[in-house]
């Protein structure tokens, strides 16, 4: 694994931020479904935590079954980094 | 399992879909209901009343606990809806906080960061 790898911490925090945008515009469309302003800030964060999980993936394993890559390496990967919750992990 | 969240009149729904911006007027600046002490004094001077007569005797809240002071009618903000229900203004999309901030406070929204301050039981 490359040492210029980005720092475990500050993915994981930005994970933490986008993916509370996501879930916070949720309940806000839950209410509101035809705003086309949320909507709109909807799919950025969604893209963005999208993009935050797949880079985390790629450098320290996936955090969510949606970005594990079997196809990538032969082995299955999923247990091999510290969870976020457990020492090192984040 | 049905769905109820709609269930009401079209002419009661204050969905907004860019219809309807001012469905819900302002009535109340929610920082106003802040602390026990400052929501009655809020109440009673934060508005012009509507009617000329009150028949209901204004008096001043004396200390914190004194919740249940009679404000009167011409300084109710709800004063002409109907009793029991509760009412939420509607909420618009502005005031959007910054992701990480946002994690921070516990909201995205600006509007809805009140400064609750953990006190009356709260440890």
């Amino acid at each position: 694994m490359s040492d210029n790898r980005p720092c475990r911490k500050d993915l994981m925090n930005k994970i933490n931020a986008v993916s509370f945008a996501v879930d916070d515009v949720k309940l806000f469309l839950d209410t509101h479904p035809c705003d086309e302003e949320a909507l709109e800030y909807f799919n950025e964060f969604q893209q963005l935590r999208r993009s935050a999980l797949k880079e985390y993936a790629r450098y320290y394993g996936p955090l969510t079954i949606d970005t594990v890559d079997a196809d990538e390496c032969d082995r299955w990967n999923w247990i091999n980094e510290p969870w976020p919750w457990q020492e090192g992990g984040c | 399992m049905p769905n109820y969240r709609y269930n009401m009149p079209d002419y009661e729904r204050r969905n907004n879909c860019g219809n309807h911006p001012h469905a819900v007027p302002r009535r109340q600046h929610p920082q106003e209901y802040s602390t026990a002490r400052e929501s009655c004094a809020s109440v009673l001077n934060s508005h012009e009343p509507v009617r000329n007569s009150c028949e209901v005797p204004h008096r001043e809240c004396r200390d914190a606990g004194e919740m249940s002071c009679a404000v009167s009618e011409s300084c109710d903000a709800l004063a002409g809806m109907p009793l029991a229900m509760a009412y939420v203004p509607w909420q618009m999309w502005r005031k959007i906080y910054e992701a990480e901030k946002a994690l921070c406070q516990g909201t995205i929204f600006e509007e809805l960061d009140k400064p609750f301050r953990g006190t009356g039981g709260v440890c």
